[in-house]
């Protein structure tokens, strides 16, 4: 319920706010339990912890892709609403903050949701809004430095092309181009 | 030149774009002071591509953009695919910039107001013509016949390659002729296979690497591609062919040159009593102020639908129903290329193999079907299709679709995806007399009146896609691949952008609205050189060949006015 009434304070907080990058360096300068309560963003850090965590690259939580979600889906990104997250958070953890579950049944739970999602194409409402809610965990994550740049491989300018570079020959070639940008695309 | 007119200018070219920089320059190489106009806002080559070196982390949306915002401004824009938050100030917004459409699925109207138009947004693929291109019409009986053929067109083809720089693999095939060159973008290797696969299986079809405007050698101040593959976000390095980088340079290196942004052309005047033109009305965009320039000659290269819409609106009692229209052709004939997905295949076998750099092009099949005659191979639709797409290897968006959470699932997608392939399909488009750009009752922002366009794909477009995607399919099933996705049904109607017509060449002013130098037929001192003078579609892209017209058309009309015929 907590969860619920601070997406109403925050959607009319953010609302009033006009432009992009004015959202953004509020977020991004001040203490963000001023815009979004400490139980909402606790509940997207799990989820996000959970998503992709930490290993020898920092993981979703890690970099703060938690209040860049909110942001994302004022703005309508990867097809959310101003009420996804929470509408997420509600159906799938109804008694309370999901941040408070203990982990084991964090994973369990998502895992099932999950599984919903993408193995069973179910049109759920929760299958429905994970599908969103993960996408949109993905791009914060991997369109951060992070992600891009260290977890994947980011450049720029390559300044050549090298068509048929063998990755069994070079071990460290094997890891993605964050910045193929028509692949992201397509 | 007739020394005995004051004007202004000598030329005023309307439009900066792909035709517009071409027409600029050629005009002003040949002496000529030329008023160059252009609606949009300056963007300068370099210091003006604002977001060219952002990354994905220094952007509020990431790269995505603000979607509920583009809801709102971008409706239209937003249908292409490639539209993204580094690029989106480089199209139009549509609020601004209303049309109105008949049908409900309407066509999209893809654009680029600025200096530059869309030479800084296109895909800058390149492709000649065949001389069977210019034959199609005479020969099965859509449309009227072009009064030009290949080899009038080639020597400029020549010139514009060779200025631009395209980039390619000469194939020796009648259909896309060969032309001057710089050395090809490499394919990947399940490229490399499938060509090789067809050459056994389908010794008629020929993969080669898309033949592209993005340079491998360098030329005159212009740098050579560095593999980025964000070009339309403004490449400082000048390695793609734009006006910026390439044309209005050249122009103004002769100091014929006055160029004027946010200058909208209003109309088009004519003098009914001396059947000449004598200049164009302008909105300052910026203060709505009004001015009026003269000139001996004018060049519309507004883009096919804007210079279609500046003719009809520039009525006079002499031309009530149009400038150029005596015939109730203008408008009509109009076309876009249908296109669809042909096939996404998953492709097994190559899986030790990634690449490093982005190639700013893709692969081409070209057309195969119907070539020795209109519908020679038995198939049940007149002319052809070609293919573009290529290999890639998806990165971590396909993750979006997977299943998946926690380490396992981050190191996966720490890998490149499997091989894919993707094969698009544009269809050529039939000119029809129903496919038609009029003018709206509506006016926008200047009071200027919209354009309406009334836009469907015929029956034959939609044989030819149903050919396509079967044949798509077996060219994926050679390489082994596991096709994901396949359609037959096109898009709607400008979604392949290459939007041309309503302007027609032809041999006969009783049928067509300019003659085979692009110059109205009973109007000597006006050309219409961008894609509205196109009488057929062939199915390659049509940039490569508006500017070889452009290019033509000038140096045309630089004769008759130095000689005093115009
Ligand atoms: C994403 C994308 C990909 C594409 N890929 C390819 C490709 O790979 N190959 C290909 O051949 N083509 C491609 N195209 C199409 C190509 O961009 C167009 O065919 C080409 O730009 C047309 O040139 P143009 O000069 O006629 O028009 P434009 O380049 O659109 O320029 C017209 C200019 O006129 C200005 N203007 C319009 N009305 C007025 C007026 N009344 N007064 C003053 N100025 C005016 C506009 O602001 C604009 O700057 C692509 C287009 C897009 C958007
Ligand atoms: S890919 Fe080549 S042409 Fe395109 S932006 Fe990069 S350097 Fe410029």
């Amino acid at each position: 319920m907590k969860r619920r009434k601070f997406i109403q304070a925050s959607g009319l907080g953010l609302l009033s706010i006009t432009s992009a990058s004015q959202v953004w360096s509020a977020l991004e300068g001040v203490d963000k339990t001023t815009l979004a309560s400490a139980e909402l963003l606790a509940d997207l850090d799990a989820l996000c912890d959970l998503m992709i965590p930490d290993t020898d690259t920092l993981g979703a939580k890690s970099v703060g892709v938690a209040p860049w979600l909110i942001i994302a889906s004022e703005h309508e990104l990867e097809g959310a609403n101003s009420s996804t997250l929470t509408n997420f958070l509600n159906v799938l953890s109804p008694s309370g903050s999901f941040a408070e579950v203990p982990q084991s049944d964090q994973i369990k739970r998502l895992s099932e949701v999950d599984a919903q999602a993408f193995k069973e194409y179910s049109d759920s409402e929760i299958a429905t809004l994970w599908r969103t809610v993960k996408a949109l965990i993905l791009t914060g994550y991997y369109s951060s430095k992070v992600g891009a740049s260290e977890e994947l491989r980011y450049k720029l300018i390559p300044g050549h092309l090298l068509p048929e570079v063998d990755i069994t020959q070079d071990e460290s070639a094997n890891r993605a181009w964050s910045s193929d940008w028509m692949a992201g695309k397509l | 030149m007739n020394q005995t007119q004051n004007t202004d200018f000598d030329a005023i070219v309307v439009g900066s774009g792909i035709t517009g920089g071409w027409a600029a320059k050629e005009l002003t190489e040949r002496g000529l002071k030329v008023l160059l106009l252009e609606r949009g806002p300056m963007i300068e080559h370099g210091s003006g591509y604002k977001t060219e070196f952002k990354a994905p982390w220094e952007l509020p949306y990431r790269g995505e953009g603000d979607q509920k915002q583009w809801k709102q401004d971008a409706f239209i824009q937003s249908k292409n695919f490639q539209l993204d938050e580094w690029n989106r100030h480089h199209f139009v917004n549509d609020k601004e910039h209303p049309y109105q459409t008949t049908a409900d699925n309407g066509f999209k109207w893809l654009r680029s107001y600025q200096l530059g138009g869309r030479s800084l947004t296109w895909g800058r693929q390149c492709y000649r013509w065949g001389d069977g291109d210019f034959k199609a019409n005479q020969q099965d009986g859509h449309g009227v016949d072009w009064p030009i053929r290949y080899k009038d067109v080639s020597p400029w083809y020549d010139r514009v390659e060779s200025f631009i720089g395209v980039s390619g693999a000469a194939e020796n095939l009648e259909q896309l002729p060969d032309g001057q060159f710089q050395k090809p973008m490499a394919l990947f290797p399940p490229e490399t296979a499938l060509r090789q696969k067809l050459q056994t299986h389908y010794p008629e079809r020929c993969l080669t690497i898309g033949r592209t405007a993005n340079m491998t050698e360098a030329k005159s101040g212009r740098s050579p591609c560095q593999y980025r593959d964000i070009c339309s976000r403004g490449c400082s390095f000048g390695a793609y062919f734009s006006t910026q980088s390439s044309t209005l340079p050249a122009a103004k290196a002769t100091g014929n040159l006055t160029l004027m942004t946010d200058a909208l052309v209003d109309k088009v005047r004519y003098d009914e009593s001396a059947g000449r033109i004598t200049g164009v009305d302008v909105i300052n965009t910026s203060d709505r102020s009004r001015k009026h320039y003269t000139a001996k000659i004018v060049f519309l290269c507004a883009g096919s639908v804007n210079s279609v819409g500046l003719l009809l609106r520039s009525r006079s009692d002499a031309f009530p129903n149009g400038l150029a229209n005596r015939n109730d052709v203008l408008g009509r004939y109009f076309m876009d290329h249908a296109n669809s997905m042909g096939a996404v295949a998953v492709i097994p076998g190559f899986e030790k193999y990634y690449y490093e750099g982005n190639r700013p092009t893709g692969i081409v099949i070209p057309r195969f079907r119907n070539l020795s005659s209109a519908s020679g191979d038995g198939t049940d639709f007149t002319r052809g299709y070609s293919y573009q797409g290529g290999a890639y290897r998806p990165t971590w968006t396909r993750g979006k679709r997977m299943a998946g959470l926690g380490q396992d699932f981050k190191n996966e997608l720490r890998k490149p995806g499997t091989w894919m392939f993707a094969l698009t399909v544009f269809a050529e488009s039939l000119p029809r007399a129903s496919n038609r750009i009029t003018l709206s009752n509506k006016t926008d922002q200047y009071g200027v009146p919209q354009v309406n366009i009334d836009f469907s794909h015929g029956e034959n477009e939609h044989a030819a896609l149903r050919d396509a995607e079967k044949e798509a399919r077996k060219m994926m099933d050679l390489l082994g691949g596991h096709v994901v996705m396949s359609s037959n049904q096109p898009g709607p109607g400008g979604m392949s952008i290459h939007e041309m017509g309503g302007a027609r060449m032809g041999r006969d002013p009783r049928t067509s609205t300019l003659n085979g130098f692009n110059q109205v037929h009973d109007i000597s001192n006006l050309f219409v050189t961008d894609g509205a003078a196109m009488a057929s579609s062939a199915c390659q892209n049509p940039s490569l060949t508006y500017m070889a017209l452009t290019a033509r058309a000038a140096n045309y009309a630089a004769d008759q006015l130095l000689n005093g015929s115009i």
